[in-house]
């Protein structure tokens, strides 16, 4: 999921849409560049974290981006998510939390809209919600936890059934 | 602490993580999250792997794919319309709900949210396992179109007696629009496909119902195409071309032996049967294919105001191995040690750009060009900079008359040997500044 490096690196979601559009269309051109021995997801990730250093050295203002050594640290430990073979393909786990997102509590699942998919700030849900910013991002970062133990057990229940 | 939230060690990197990818992080929380990534190597896992996350989820809720359920609408429009470069985030998801109907949904959602879990609560969230009830006529997987709108006069095949409005083509389905038909092909990530009377479409056998795939057999069809993932693009074909778009506004049609693409935002790669590696074909450009499968032609619109120039692309020296034709707004490129196209070897190659050039000002001007490795400038048909050799990046200028308002021709010619390439090309004046010549300075014909 090329965006949530992108993000990882500059602290800066909306700069992150900006990178992400700049680097489908690098990819998109140089695809052919592509040699058989390198992976495409290295390859990409290499011209995102490119584009995102670019993209944060000529924004004025903004948040901070985590410094070059952590990036350098993260982008290790990337690689190792990438040969991890209980990730798999992008698309089943995509399709393994999507599967998971049903089964969260109402609550849970309208925070999680909230958030991700009527984009509002922490602060602003918590202001809607009447609740203390802090108890919204813990609250939040739970139905991450648990969504992501979701996952990993679908995938683990396909890969235990494929398997067999 | 400047955004008030205080975390205890439970959740300290969760919630750190989540502030500094919403951009909430001030200093101090973020010298927090560095602190703990630097020294632990599952933390920076776990990061990553909320990031990723992240960016999953506002994926999959935007698309509206999350739960099988149609795309809610969004009460606070945050999709913002924009370009970049040639890239254009083409609008706002066609299905999202009205912001009316949703606003209140909203409000009755938030009133029935209760209760949020507090951070002193030991326990995740719970899972509920409860399957999620298929909706009627949703796709069955994001690949895969409905037809939605006011088609009619059509049909398709293999027929299955099953009302197509309530479900997803399928793979090997053949859509046929009669003469006074039209059908709108929808899928779940907000792309579009109006496909036009006296068409044929299929969804192609192979397809695997993740990325969008079809086949205009013949026909029209106008597409407006959500973001794809760069490397699952979508994919069209006709009989003589193979397009793949990421995410723009394009018109195709195809005929027995021939097929024309337009684009009219964001850009498209085509490859006709016989071009190996394609074109992109940019906003404002078309591109033709003839009955052999050739690319024929990568040009601009139509019209005497069409902007820029002409730009042949050879893969020599020598311009003799035409590869591409495009029309390029400005000339200002550094493809590094790479190509301008992936049909063209980066070691050697060649560009002619002409067309023409009309000022603003009856005055001298000064070209100046930036450029590795040679380059050749006439204005009017003279010669104004000649540097035809090899040599490291350097600027070279010349000077010519410009009349206020006239056209007159310009020739460009660069080529490029081992290592690294960049030419551009500038003009100034008494009256006119310094700067990358501007798009609407340069025209592709002569005009009246």
């Amino acid at each position: 999921m090329l965006i949530g490096y992108i993000t990882a690196i500059t602290g800066d979601p909306t700069l992150s849409e900006d990178v992400f559009q700049e680097v489908s269309i690098v990819v998109l051109d140089k695809h052919a560049q592509l040699t058989s021995s390198e992976g495409f997801k290295p390859w990409a990730r290499t011209i995102a974290r490119f584009q995102a250093l670019k993209a944060v050295a000529r924004r004025r203002a903004g948040p901070i981006m985590l410094r070059g050594d952590i990036v350098d640290l993260l982008d290790t430990s990337w690689s190792a998510l990438d040969e991890d073979p209980a990730a798999l393909a992008d698309q089943e786990r995509m399709a393994a939390l999507r599967s998971c997102l049903t089964r969260i509590t109402p609550r849970a699942r309208r925070l999680v809209e909230m958030r991700y998919f009527e984009n509002l700030p922490g602060a602003r849900i918590a202001e809607l919600l009447g609740k203390p910013l802090n108890t919204i991002y813990v609250a939040i970062s739970r139905i991450h936890r648990a969504l992501g133990e979701c996952v990993r057990g679908e995938l683990q229940r396909q890969g235990d059934g494929r398997g067999e | 602490m400047a955004n008030d939230v205080d975390t205890g060690p439970e959740d300290d990197l969760e919630v750190l993580a989540l502030l500094h990818l919403d951009g909430l992080a001030d200093a101090e929380q973020r010298q927090r999250l560095e602190h703990i990534l630097v020294g632990d190597a599952d933390a920076r896992v776990a990061f990553l792997r909320l990031a990723r996350q992240h960016g999953e989820l506002a994926e999959l809720l935007k698309s509206g794919i999350a739960a099988g359920e149609d795309p809610p609408r969004q009460a606070h429009s945050t999709t913002r319309l924009r370009r970049i470069g040639a890239v254009y985030q083409p609008r706002l998801r066609a299905a999202h709900w009205p912001a009316l109907i949703a606003a209140g949904v909203a409000a009755a959602l938030i009133g029935a949210f209760l209760l949020v879990p507090q951070p002193s609560a030991p326990n995740p969230v719970p899972l509920v396992m409860a399957p999620p009830a298929p909706v009627p006529g949703t796709p069955a997987a994001p690949g895969l179109p409905t037809l939605v709108g006011d088609w009619q006069d059509f049909a398709v095949a293999p027929a299955t007696g099953e009302d197509v409005s309530r479900r997803a083509l399928l793979p090997g389905d053949r859509l046929t629009v009669g003469l006074s038909g039209n059908a709108t092909l929808a899928y779940a990530d907000g792309t579009r496909v109006v496909v036009g009377r006296a068409s044929h479409v299929t969804i192609p056998s192979s397809a695997t119902g993740s990325d969008i795939a079809l086949i205009l057999d013949v026909g029209v069809l106008d597409a407006d195409v959500t973001t794809q993932r760069p490397q699952h693009p979508m994919q069209v074909r006709t009989a003589t071309a193979a397009l793949e778009v990421v995410g723009t506004r394009f018109h195709l049609s195809a005929a027995s032996g021939s097929s024309r693409l337009e684009v009219t935002h964001g850009s498209v790669r085509m490859t006709g049967a016989g071009n190996k590696g394609g074109t992109l074909v940019a906003a404002g450009q078309s591109a033709d294919t003839a009955r052999s499968g050739t690319l024929v032609a990568s040009l601009g619109g139509t019209g005497a105001d069409r902007h820029g120039l002409r730009g042949d692309y050879f893969d020599n020296l020598d311009f003799t191995s035409l590869r591409f034709s495009r029309i390029d707004p400005v000339i200002d490129f550094n493809w590094g040690t790479g190509t301008p196209g992936p049909e063209i070897s980066p070691e050697t190659f060649s560009i002619r750009w002409s067309g023409f050039i009309q000022a603003d000002y009856d005055e001298d001007y000064t070209f100046t060009s930036t450029m590795d490795d040679g380059v050749r400038l006439y204005i009017d048909g003279r010669l104004v900079i000649d540097r035809w050799d090899l040599h490291k990046i350097e600027t070279f200028s010349g000077e010519a008359h410009l009349t206020a308002g006239r056209r007159v021709p310009i020739v460009m010619e660069f080529y490029q040997d081992p290592n690294q390439s960049q030419v551009n090309l500038r003009w100034s004046s008494r009256s006119q500044p310094h700067e990358i010549i501007p798009e609407r300075h340069l025209f592709v014909e002569a005009g009246r």
